[in-house]
């Protein structure tokens, strides 16, 4: 077996011995890694990884090693705060601060209906929270305003399950990706994003040189090196690839027709799509030579097994929802779903925002359920013991709707919970200008760059100190248990959002109190009556048994008891009309269909095909604006390192933002590695140093998005566009376009100063100093001449392979390990 | 239905005349308001069509109303981002289109939000629930 526990990841720091090791799952990524939490004296002093979980096998990330520093970090919220008249956030009581939140709220309700108020949550609270954010959403407030960060990160994995499938839940899992014969990783830099997952791979891949590794990237990231083949493609064309890929797959018969008849509509939609996208037309549009598309095609059309990841490459691009959608196709028009080793994993991104969507959090309606079926509603206004009527129709609002309502002055109040949208949302200057009109409350653990907008902050406890659970990327249920009692002055989501409730008053058709449970386990039972009978029924699963067999995965019943690893295995898709989560949407203009229009697809259990029509990003570089723009992750660090930013280890290993370039368009401006310069789109600048590396395409940039404005000035969301994909809304973060400029001083030469004096003076070697200003030697300016300073920074952010010295991988190069390349 | 017919007349006016300033401007937002707008007038003239006849079918009636909606809220949304998109590409220079766009997107929207009452008249206020999104139903005060 190729995953087994070879090693358990230990991280503690305890001046004495460790009192108890708490039960736990990782509260970082969405690869969900079983862990145990160390405890002395009720204070988390460190962390293992959980050798018998099936997800890790005793590994742990770089993040998930170091996440429990946060929860000791002398900065931590410990009061509530209301901002003042004089616009100063002071501290209050909890019931003065949960007195404050139901009279804005009822202001608001009373001013706006029931579109007055958003609740925007995370991907990083546990089931419980979220259940209750739905049931508060829908049935108290009546509100179709429920997002989270999740809109950000991966909605796009949820509508393009939707549209092909009938309902979320992504087919395959990662014993899937232990046996596949070829794995797909599009958009998917999982070296850097799940590295519990990478290991996971690679250990594979070392022992039996299985699965063949395609990867999708305009970056040579190190998922990339690790591949048999990368397809370096040019941003904002992979529905260009994948139509090309598609056509060559029937232009060579590498499809299963049975399959297809059997088990799916809209092939001929996809036949007339894909027609004209020939090799040639495709490798022109991608810049992928014309011999990788056909071989990537060949072992795509030829493989046995096959399974298909994708992530933020994917899903925050151009054509998001028509991308992810592509690659369902091929796996349907190869009939690679539902057995062993094959089907599309379209990844999450944090730790539990799969089960927002299952629950309901994010505004869709619980246990996958369609708002716009009149029976689904029905079903929901008999389990909450409510009028139907009562209950709001149709599907929920998006971020981007809730900054257009704000601009407008058309919301009374925004409730965000764990997440930091000034930062992390494009095009964050109108954001902030958006938000500034309206109530913000900001639920979280420290302050943030939110919190200059908040009118209110209600500190929280973490991970650690509070229990419920988590579902991760391959719908996996697992367990987090209270490690240390939080600290004082803070309460759980969980207890806020009861107490939220109860002073709301919130109430049933009997006149009884709408939300009855009082703790997460209580919460759980209500929940699993919520899903019996759907796509993510849980009524087979109890926290000791999740316990038990180290995580579940759903649909878990009673044909099902244990848990199910993969979907579809009968292929019977979810795509009855009554069964459906939704109607679907057209793909050309992204418009909800009818309910009669997704009866005329006659789909009845059959998978959906789709013919996908390319379009380029909308913004591209132009003589104003050159280069692309692209933002990512940095594996030492989390969205807007709210956590990760206070573990030593982690901050010391990447402590700022920077920009990569590549060589050739360094040397065209003259920019110097590490030095400072100015990134500017039509919406904003940042300057940040610049780390000059050949694995970028020649006129793309890459900022990391992690960084925001307290510190320095390099927050990437202020150039982003804040365009969306038409179906999922999801920001297409990767394609903007930018341009470079140094940021120089100017020094002009008096007598007597020597060239080596003049660098010295300004913390430059004299090499520097002079490449800046295209000199060659001898280095004698001219008395009064000018000479242009520019500002070094050191962006290193080193490999994370190395740190952890697993030799197997064997794809570094010296130049990666040498700290002249980011001076 | 006069008054239904009378308005969605008028939104289509607006939406030819939104789809001729966008067609002039190359490029992917332009192109996605431009189909959305023309699937929008297509839907209303299916919506006239059936409101022409002698009997007309009102499940039929309520299925294309429907989906004008779902397709108006398409045009909305594509409609805001081609203002901004345009703003970045040309800067101050295209003031004059993205004003136009603007006040035809707000005319629209209004004649289909003031079509609300007739849809109520005809199926009652839970079932036009299930035919217009919430942002073109009128809001009440909320008293919790």
């Amino acid at each position: 077996m190729a995953w087994d526990t070879e090693r358990t990841d230990i991280n503690v720091n305890s001046q004495g011995d460790v009192e108890k090791w708490v039960y736990s799952t990782c509260n970082i990524c969405s690869i969900g890694c079983g862990c145990y939490i160390a405890v002395n004296g009720n204070r988390i002093v460190g962390i293992k990884g959980n050798a018998k979980h099936p997800v890790n096998r005793g590994r742990l990330g770089p993040k998930g090693e170091n996440q429990w520093h946060a929860n000791n970090s002398a900065d931590r919220l410990l009061t509530p705060l209301l901002r003042d008249s004089d616009g100063v956030l002071r501290p209050v009581s909890w019931d003065n601060a949960m007195e404050v939140l139901v009279t804005r709220s009822r202001a608001a309700l009373h001013r706006f209906g029931s579109e007055g108020i958003a609740i925007y949550s995370t991907g990083q609270g546990m089931l419980e929270d979220y259940y209750t954010i739905a049931k508060i959403g829908r049935a108290g407030l009546r509100s179709h305003l429920l997002d989270a960060n999740t809109r950000l990160c991966t909605a796009t994995t949820e509508w393009c399950l939707l549209q092909s499938f009938g309902a979320d839940g992504t087919p395959a899992g990662y014993e899937d990706i232990d046996v596949t014969q070829t794995l797909m990783l599009f958009g998917h830099n999982v070296a850097e994003t799940g590295t519990v997952l990478f290991e996971r791979i690679m250990a594979r891949k070392q022992k039996t040189g299985k699965p063949y590794i395609i990867v999708v990237d305009p970056r040579r990231t190190w998922t990339a090196q690790a591949a048999d083949l990368h397809l370096q493609i040019l941003p904002g064309t992979n529905l260009a690839l994948l139509n090309g890929i598609t056509h060559l797959l029937l232009k060579h018969g590498w499809i299963d027709r049975d399959f297809i008849a059997n088990h799916t509509v809209g092939f001929a939609d996809v036949e007339q799509a894909v027609r004209d996208w020939t090799l040639e037309r495709t490798a022109k549009e991608t810049d992928v030579p014309e011999t990788q598309i056909a071989e990537a095609a060949r072992r795509l059309g030829t493989t046995p097994s096959l399974v298909c990841t994708t992530l933020q490459g994917a899903y925050q691009s151009v054509d998001a929802t028509a991308t992810c959608i592509a690659i369902n196709n091929i796996h349907l028009l190869r009939g690679l779903i539902g057995k062993p080793g094959c089907g599309p994993l379209h990844m999450a991104g944090q730790p539990s925002s799969s089960t927002n969507r299952t629950v309901g959090g994010v505004g869709s309606y619980p246990a996958h359920r369609n708002p716009s079926n009149p029976k689904h509603l029905q079903e929901m206004a008999e389990l909450w013991n409510v009028d139907a009527a009562r209950l709001e129709i149709g599907a929920e609002k998006d971020i981007e709707y809730f900054v257009d309502k704000m601009e407008r002055g058309q919301l009374g109040l925004f409730w965000n919970i764990h997440t930091n949208p000034m930062v992390s949302l494009p095009n964050r200057l109108r954001a902030r200008r958006a938000f500034e009109r309206t109530f913000v409350v900001v639920q979280d653990c420290f302050l943030t760059e939110t919190c200059e907008v908040a009118d209110l902050v209600l500190p929280t406890a973490m991970w650690g100190e509070k229990e419920g659970l988590m579902e991760n990327a391959d719908r996996m249920i697992n367990v987090c248990e209270v490690a240390v009692n939080p600290p004082p002055g803070v309460r759980s989501d969980f207890d806020i959002f009861i107490d939220y409730a109860r002073r709301m008053d919130f109430r049933d058709k009997d006149g009884n109190p709408l939300i009855q449970y009082t703790t997460p386990r209580e919460c759980f039972e209500e929940w699993k009556r919520v899903s019996k009978g759907r796509p993510c029924d849980m009524t087979a699963m109890t926290y000791e048994k999740i316990k038990e067999q180290n995580g579940m995965q759903w649909p878990a019943n009673e044909a099902h008891p244990n848990g199910t690893p993969r979907l579809y295995q009968d292929l019977v898709f979810h795509t009855q009309v009554d069964d459906a989560q939704t109607y679907g949407f057209h793909m050309k203009t992204g418009r909800a269909r009818t309910r009669k229009e997704f009866e005329a697809l006659g789909a009845n259990g059959r998978a959906i095909l789709y013919g996908l029509t390319y379009d380029p990003p909308a913004e591209q570089p132009s003589a104003k604006y050159p280069f692309w723009l692209t933002t990512g992750r940095v594996v030492w660090h989390w969205h807007t390192r709210t956590k990760t930013g206070r573990a030593p280890a982690l901050h010391m290993a990447t402590s700022q933002g920077y920009v990569e370039i590549h060589p050739d368009d360094a040397t065209l401006l003259g920019i110097l590695p590490g030095e400072l310069v100015r990134i500017s789109s039509p919406r904003g600048n940042i300057t940040v140093p610049a780390r000059i590396v050949d694995t970028i395409r020649p006129g793309l940039v890459f900022v990391p998005f992690h960084f925001g404005s307290w510190q320095e000035h390099q927050a990437a969301n202020e150039l982003t566009v804040d365009l969306v994909d038409p179906i999922s809304k999801q920001p297409v973060y990767k394609q903007s376009a930018c341009r470079i400029e140094k940021v120089r001083q100017h020094h002009t030469v008096a007598h007597g100063e020597t060239f080596g004096r003049i660098a010295e003076r300004y913390q430059l070697t004299p090499e520097q100093l002079a490449k800046a200003n295209r000199m060659t030697p001898p280095y004698r300016p001219d008395v009064g001449s000018h000479l242009e300073i520019p500002s070094m920074a050191n962006p290193v952010s080193p490999p994370y392979m190395l740190y952890r010295k697993l030799d197997l991988f064997p794809h570094f190069r010296l130049a990666n390990l040498d700290p002249k390349e980011g001076e | 239905m006069d008054d239904l017919v009378r308005r969605l007349l008028h939104a289509q006016v607006m939406l030819v005349q939104m789809r001729r300033v966008v067609s002039q401007v190359p490029g992917t937002p332009s192109k996605r308001l431009a189909t959305s707008t023309r699937e929008e007038c297509g839907i209303i003239d299916q919506i006239l069509s059936i409101a022409r006849t002698q009997t007309p079918d009102p499940e039929h009636l309520k299925e294309r109303l429907t989906a004008l909606y779902h397709a108006d809220a398409t045009t909305q949304r594509s409609g805001k981002e081609w203002v901004r998109w345009l703003a970045w590409e040309r800067g101050s220079a295209s003031y004059r289109e993205r004003r136009g766009v603007e006040r035809l997107l707000h005319v629209t929207f209004h004649e289909l939000a003031a079509c609300i009452p007739t849809l109520v008249g005809l199926y009652g206020e839970q079932e036009t629930k299930y035919i217009a999104p919430v942002e073109y139903r009128p809001q009440t005060a909320r008293e919790v």
